[in-house]
């Protein structure tokens, strides 16, 4: 009999719209998430397809499985109350027990069915043309396991839960409540046990099975990842077989709780009668008015009700929730750099909510315009409205001003969230940024709203209208690699304005709404044809809603239509020229291939060809922030330090230039690639080794303009940075950053795999080129920089004078020492803190209201600028500038000049004592540039990233430790640790050791660099490694070819190493090798005099990465440090604990006991304290003593 | 007065609801009787703009109802045959919702919507949700708002189904004194109303109007024609054989037969001829 209900709930379900409908959407989500895996989990180095991602993506989605669930499973029953056929069911000769067990079977399995659409979807995904990153061989097994041990399981507790929830309430609303209510303890659930000390409960809370799964395979290689499932064993066996066991108990509970027979009706006392009630016989007449009046009456009447309905439906509460939850949980994402994420001041607070939302506000469109448009239909009260004497336009305005409502509810509790948390957080609140940027990016939204709204009037059903929004959602979420100009193409989309607390965005803004005028121009089509099409009455056919439409086109209709129609047209030409034709977009932002494509055809026959080389610049540039433009003038001297002439000069400009006047000397164009905006200059008599020349240029720089409708910051109110190529020729031939990087689309193309070629470290042509700028070395320059009065400006060299002159400000700087041509022209309203450290005058340009930390900077600088002068070399300017910019977390180095974007440590929040101070080691990372990668140029060759960043972490490092102490340089090669596993397995490029390390390989260079450079230091002492460094320093400094590769560092560094440690530094930087470091046993024995003895077990392994990819364990011999700490460690971080006692010792098997004996009570062994070994589980290095 | 002209409808399924209908109705109850998918919801929701004829023409006094919906709209009061509501609004707000749509101003608004609820006695019910009410105080509630304002064409389709006998007689009493002055076209399938109420009738059947004019006429062309007898309940069979059965029911157990014919048939006796017997008479009888 069970079965026999089981049978016919099942084809029930099956059979209905609904199953199929919410399949195909699993289906669809499937593709989109493995078509989009190449960006979201990989797709270089990890396949799309790897058995992970399944898992990962089959469990994502089982979030969405939930409300399936709850209208599958939970509601099969309650169906029975809410219609009242539950006498019919249990006057039935069935036991009800049998009965709720068949539905629940039968409902269930529908609901896995249903679920199961999701593993054509993915594999449809990941082997369809769309894919994205790199995939693997095809393994049905992967995906089966993945819808067994996870999807099926999940779906069984989910049901179980809200099956119990709904029958014993008979609400299927309960079940829906009960929904959200699971949704938000897990997320509760989850940020209690973010704590790394709450981990081993994971597995109890984790209801989904996916953070007990991502434990297990966390530190997993590449290699891991690709070949491997993660066992059903251990915490994960655990998990499954408890939740399970949850769902089997609430089942019992369900079966044992529930009463057959409903509670009798409640009786409700007779409400006396009021006065308004009295006996009416005869009908009331009342005159109907249909005019102007009316309509609007009628208009706010709906509007009112249909707001109501929407408001008072559960969805709609349980969206407000998950709003509020999202919004909290954005908070607490916004790039959480190395461990200290930014203050949530409004800038943070509304980028965060400016990204976040956008895929919760479309699908609630979708969902809601559903709702809306089809709702009469579905309650059947169509016949009576629809014969009402009110117009199309009041029912269709009411539907769309409704569902524009429900967006900005979502917007107003999202924001109400993010107010509340800077309220406890105590940030401060700017209301006036909330309301422009929320204002600004919620226009978007409306339009999608009328595009939403159109789909459904012309779908037959609510189901194929969603999907049609669905299908422009996946289009719109992608448009931005899709399209060069997604806010031309993608309907609704407008250019998003970036957010600043220096710089005034309303310029953005402005430029930006001439988008949203081009899509509300659309939306009034849409409107208008909403209004032709709108269903009333009956008839389904599209013929006679044709036949009806021309009926309802009027003159008015007819105009409104065509001016709208020839409004967007317009606009839309408008923005086309201006944004496209006019201001085209340059190679290095273009997202289509071809202007890329064609940049690399014209400019790569130059890459690693002697070219005239840069001897000196003079610029005087005046910016004007009113009209947004700048004039730029000046010269630059070129000089053929080669043994041969050259016939030809490429100069590049950028798209935004206006040529007054350009002029190379003794040459005149021969060939305009104008489409890339190069041009190609003929010497009339060919440059002769030695000689030099001119180029003279008077240029307009139009930065009101925006190329491709890209609102990228450029000339701001405050925190300006501009680059040279931005204001002034560029003759230093190709640029690879200006080519198409993607390997896999270069591959598509018969390009070569890499875009730039950097020699190998046995190729002795490459020492002949700089790593960043070819041939040219170090320059002399002269400038002048005028602004609007108020601002402060900055060039290379000294400033020389400053003066006003009527509303401008000038400033003239020089270069006393010639300057790297990496330079940066910053401009702003700022406030400055001067310092002086090593006869050099220091200064820091900020902007008034970020002051958190500027102090702190200045005495870290300081400490930095001591530090690196004292141990790698001086420093030959007489000023060291930091100056802060608008907009990103980037920064960068100049020649006695450091920019530092505004997220970038200026506004991090420090007030967590494990908090790493990611700022601070900015300063000193790019303040080391100065040394490392400015002063010291390294050759172009494989490598040259290890001679700059590599350095450049260790400045960063120093600054930390003698900022603070070496507690804190562990807890930044902790996150430095993790950001490289994490890192490596996202990457497109495949490893190389260090020493070998390009652009591409950043994660190598920066992130295993860090321990491993400090890893030396601790191994050979810091004074061997920085006389290492000052020795290198003296040798390579202001070189100008050849240059100096890694293997000229590594050698030097090997002669002040001793030669039991050269077998490490091997290890280190030539090789590819992982540690695994635990302390497995540890126990402390009581000895007299209060004393104590320590024995600990360490164990140890190594792998070693081979040349096809895959790893093996390779011989012992490492030299480990293992320290006993105090008990601080069981209070505090564990870097905060203080060392009782620690010995570094040779390691050479895999299990190696360990004695220590202390003169306090122990709180733990420690193996590696401080992060010398490149490790996945860095958590199991402690082991506590009690 | 409202006039149709050959008026046809074929549904996309192929169905011929309606097919070469044309009527005149002048002010006053009209109905429209005919069995289940004869036509008549069809028609009525074509006269009430809802859907499209295929071919054919309404007027209504000057107006032509197929080019201008929206006039006809304006004084027009319609009640479907189904309908539900949203759910969870109350039925004091959404009479006061239709009434707004109905385009009654807002001053007089609130006493309208409270007449109408008490005329059709929900108005102790008005702060529940409709959703929440009975069939026959949903049907209640739905001629509440077919009634609002000042319709000058009323449709409504199967008013009386599920009222109780005390209700459908109210609500008939009601209509009549409406119908005085305007029209007022009722659906029904229970004779006995259109009887009482209306002066003019149409019986439709598979589509077509097969009968047309006012009931007492129509039924007197069957007097004298009509026969009656008693018969045993094995015997019914043999009476169709032999006659053109129109009625048989059971009057306290025994077997009455009513047939129709131009002589008086053997054991019959005449009788007097009623509007039942002219519907089945035209439509067939029932088994
Ligand atoms: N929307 C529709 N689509 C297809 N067939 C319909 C539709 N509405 C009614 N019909 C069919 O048209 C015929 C007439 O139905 P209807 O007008 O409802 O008759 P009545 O109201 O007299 O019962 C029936 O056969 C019915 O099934
Ligand atoms: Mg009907």
């Amino acid at each position: 009999m069970v079965g026999e209900i089981a049978r016919y709930e099942l084809a029930q379900l099956t059979r209905s719209r609904q199953f199929w409908f919410i399949g195909l959407v699993f289906a669809a989500m499937g593709v989109v998430l493995m078509a989009y895996a190449g960006d979201i989990v990989g797709g270089g180095n990890i396949n799309v397809n790897a058995p992970n991602n399944i898992i990962l993506f089959v469990n994502i989605l089982s979030f969405f499985a939930m409300f399936l669930v709850a209208s599958m499973v939970a509601s099969s029953v309650t169906r029975d109350f809410e219609i009242d056929s539950w006498q019919v069911v249990f006057s039935c000769p069935v036991s009800w027990r049998g009965y709720l067990l068949g539905r629940f079977i039968g409902s269930l399995l529908a609901a896995c069915l249903c679920y199961a659409f999701v593993i054509p979807g993915l594999i449809a995904g990941a082997h369809g043309p769309w894919s994205s990153g790199t995939v693997g061989p095809f393994h049905a097994w992967h995906y089966l396991y993945a819808f067994v041990v996870l999807a099926v399981p999940n779906l069984f507790v989910l049901s179980a839960l809200l099956f119990a929830v709904s029958t014993l309430t008979r609400k299927t609303l309960a079940a829906y409540a009960g929904a959200v209510l699971i949704f938000v303890l897990f997320n509760l659930g989850n940020a209690a046990i973010n704590d790394e000390s709450m981990e081993p409960f994971v597995f109890l809370v984790d209801l989904f099975g996916i953070s007990t799964l991502n434990l297990t395979t966390r530190y997993w290689t590449p290699y891991e990842l690709n070949t491997q499932l993660a066992p059903l064993a251990g915490t994960f066996l655990w998990n499954r077989l408890i939740w399970l066991g949850v769902g089997v108990a609430a089942m019992a509970w369900t079966l044992v709780r529930f009463n057959p027979y409903p509670r009798s009706p409640q009786i409700k006392a007779n409400v006396p009668a009021e006065t308004g009630q009295r006996n009416v016989d005869e009908r009331p007449i009342a005159t109907q008015v249909h005019d102007r009046n009316t309509a609007w009456q009628q208009l706010v009447g709906r509007v009112g009700l249909e707001v109501r309905a929407v408001v008072r439906s559960i969805p709609f509460v349980v969206l407000m929730i998950l709003g509020f939850v999202n919004a909290w949980a954005l908070a607490s994402l916004v790039d959480p750099v190395f461990g200290a994420p930014p203050l949530l001041l409004t800038r943070v607070a509304v980028k965060s909510l400016g990204d976040g939302l956008t895929l919760p506000l479309l699908i609630v469109i979708a969902y809601y315009a559903g709702e809306l448009v089809w709702r009469e239909r579905q309650v059947k009260l169509d016949q009576i409205v629809d014969a009402m004497p009110a117009r199309n336009t009041v029912f269709l305005l009411s539907k769309l001003l409704a569902l524009w409502t429900v967006v900005a509810a979502l917007l107003a509790v999202s924001i109400a969230a993010m107010v509340i948390l800077q309220l406890i957080k105590g940030t401060p609140i700017d209301a006036s940024m909330y309301l422009r940027e929320m204002g600004y990016r919620v226009l978007p939204f409306l339009w999608v709203g009328a595009l939403a709204l159109i789909g459904q009037v012309l779908s037959p059903n609510k189901y194929l209208g969603m999907l049609f929004m669905v299908i422009y959602i996946a289009v719109s979420l992608a448009s931005s690699t899709l399209f060069d100009m997604p806010s031309l193409v993608v309907p609704g989309s407008h250019p998003t304005s970036p957010i600043s607390g220096l710089a005034n965005s309303t310029f953005y803004r402005l430029e930006g709404l001439k988008y949203d005028l081009y899509w509300a121009a659309l939306s009034a089509v849409l409107v208008m044809l909403s209004h032709l099409l709108w269903r009333r009455g009956t008839d389904e056919g599209i013929a006679k809603r044709l036949r009806v439409a021309k009926r309802r086109i009027g003159v008015p209709q007819a105009a409104t239509l065509a001016i709208s129609l020839v409004a967007f047209a317009g606009i839309g030409r408008w923005l086309y020229v201006e944004d496209y034709v006019d201001n085209p977009i340059p190679p290095s932002d273009a997202v289509t291939d071809a202007t890329q494509l064609r940049y690399e055809q014209v400019m790569r026959p130059l890459e690693n060809k002697p070219l005239p080389v840069m001897k000196s610049v003079r610029l005087d540039l005046s910016t004007d922030l009113q009209t947004r433009r700048a004039t730029s003038r000046g010269e630059i001297v070129l000089r053929n330090k080669h043994d041969r002439p050259f016939d030809t000069l490429y100069v590049a400009l950028t798209p935004l230039a206006k040529v007054k006047q350009l002029s190379v000397e003794g040459g005149v164009v021969d060939q305009d690639f104008a489409d890339i905006h190069v041009a190609r200059y003929r010497f009339t008599s060919p440059m002769q080794p030695g000689e030099t020349r001119t180029v003279r240029f008077d240029l307009d720089v139009d930065f009101s303009n925006f190329p491709g409708g890209q609102l990228s910051s450029r000339l701001e109110t405050s925190g300006t940075a501009l680059s040279l190529s931005e204001v002034m020729p560029d003759v230093l031939g190709y640029s690879s950053y200006s080519a198409l990087g993607d390997p896999r689309k270069r591959a598509k193309h018969g390009l070569p795999e890499d875009r730039a070629h950097i020699a190998t470290l046995d190729e002795p042509w490459g020492r002949d080129f700089n790593g960043l700028f070819g041939q040219s070395d170090n320059i002399d320059f002269e400038g002048t920089y005028s602004v609007d009065k108020g601002q402060v400006a900055f060039m290379g060299g000294e400033l020389v004078r400053s003066w006003q002159q009527g509303d401008r400000a000038f400033f003239h700087y020089r270069s006393k020492t010639p300057i790297s041509l990496a330079l940066t022209l910053q401009q702003g309203a700022y406030r400055v803190l001067r310092d002086r450290a090593a006869g050099i005058d220091l200064a820091i340009y900020y902007n008034p209201p970020d002051d958190f930390h500027v102090a702190e900077f200045m005495k870290h600088f300081k400490i930095a600028v001591e530090y690196f002068t004292a141990e790698f070399g001086p420093f030959p300017y007489p000023e060291f500038r930091l100056i802060q910019k608008a907009f990103d977390a980037g920064a960068n180095s100049n020649s006695g000049q450091l920019t530092l974007g505004e997220f970038a440590g200026f506004v991090s929040d420090l007030s967590k004592n494990s908090a790493v101070d990611w700022g601070t080691h900015v300063v000193g990372h790019e303040a080391g540039h100065n040394w490392w990668g400015l002063m010291v140029t390294s050759a172009k060759v494989e490598g040259a990233t290890m001679l700059q960043e590599t350095l450049a972490q260790y400045a960063g490092l120093m600054t930390l430790e003698k900022s603070y102490d070496k507690a804190m340089v562990a807890r930044f090669l902790r996150e430095s640790i993790k950001k490289y596993n994490a890192d490596r397995n996202k990457s497109k490029f495949a490893e190389v050791p260090i020493y070998r390390s390009r652009s591409d390989t950043d994660y190598v260079h920066y992130w295993k660099g860090a321990p491993v450079i400090y890893g030396v230091k601790e191994l050979i002492g810091e004074q061997a490694l920085n006389q290492a460094l000052r020795e290198y320093f003296a040798k390579w400094a202001f070189a100008s070819g050849p240059y100096p590769t890694s293997l000229d560092l590594l050698a030097i560094i090997r002669a002040h190493t001793p030669e039991q440690y050269q077998q490490t530094l091997t290890d280190y930087f030539e090789r590819i090798l992982l540690h695994d470091l635990s302390v497995s046993e540890a126990r402390v024995e009581t000895l007299s005099g209060g004393r104590f003895k320590v024995i600990a077990t360490i164990h140890t392994k190594k792998m070693e990465r081979t040349a096809e990819g895959s790893e093996q364990s390779v011989p012992l011999h490492e030299p480990v440090q293992i320290a006993v700490v105090d008990e601080e460690i069981n209070r505090g971080d564990r870097y905060s604990a203080r060392w009782l006692a620690s010995e570094r010792r040779w390691i050479d098997a895999e299990r190696t006991q360990v004695e220590f004996i202390v003169n306090e009570r122990p709180g733990a062994v420690v193996v590696d304290p401080y992060h010398n070994f490149i490790e996945r589980n860095l958590d199991d290095n402690v082991k506590l003593l009690h | 007065m409202l006039s149709i002209q050959n008026l046809g409808k074929t549904y996309p399924n192929g169905v011929h609801a309606l097919q070469d209908v044309s009527l005149d109705v002048p002010a006053g109850m009209f109905g429209l009787l005919g069995p289940n998918g004869a036509g008549k919801s069809s028609l009525m929701r074509t006269i009430a703009t809802l859907q499209l004829p295929d071919q054919g023409s309404i007027r209504f006094d000057d107006l032509d109802v197929l080019a201008e919906p929206a006039t006809l709209r304006a004084r027009l009061g319609y009640l479907p045959q189904d309908f539900g509501v949203y759910p969870g609004v109350s039925g004091w707000d959404l009479l006061m919702h239709f009434a707004t749509l109905k385009g009654i101003p807002a001053s007089a608004r609130r006493s309208t919507v409270s007449d109408m609820l008490n005329l059709v006695h929900l108005y102790d019910k008005r702060n529940k949700a409709v959703s929440t009410y009975s069939g026959g105080m949903l049907r209640r509630f739905g001629i509440a708002q077919a009634l609002l304002g000042t319709p000058s064409l009323i449709i409504v389709d199967e008013p009386t189904a599920g009222l109780d006998p005390k209700e459908r007689h109210r609500f008939n009493n009601l209509l009549a004194k409406i119908g005085e002055n305007v029209v007022v076209i009722l659906s029904t399938h229970i004779v006995e109303d259109v009887w009482d109420l209306c002066p003019r009738m149409a019986v439709m059947n598979s589509g077509q109007i097969v009968a047309h004019g006012s009931p007492h006429a129509l039924t007197s062309q069957l007097r004298g024609k009509l026969w009656r007898k008693e018969i045993g309940r094995n015997d019914l069979a043999k009476v169709k054989a032999q006659h053109r059965l129109i009625l048989s029911r059971y009057v306290s157990g025994a077997l009455v037969v009513d047939v129709l014919a131009d002589a008086q048939p053997n054991g019959f006796s005449p009788v007097e001829p009623l509007l039942e017997h002219l519907y089945f008479s035209i439509i067939g009888a029932e088994d």
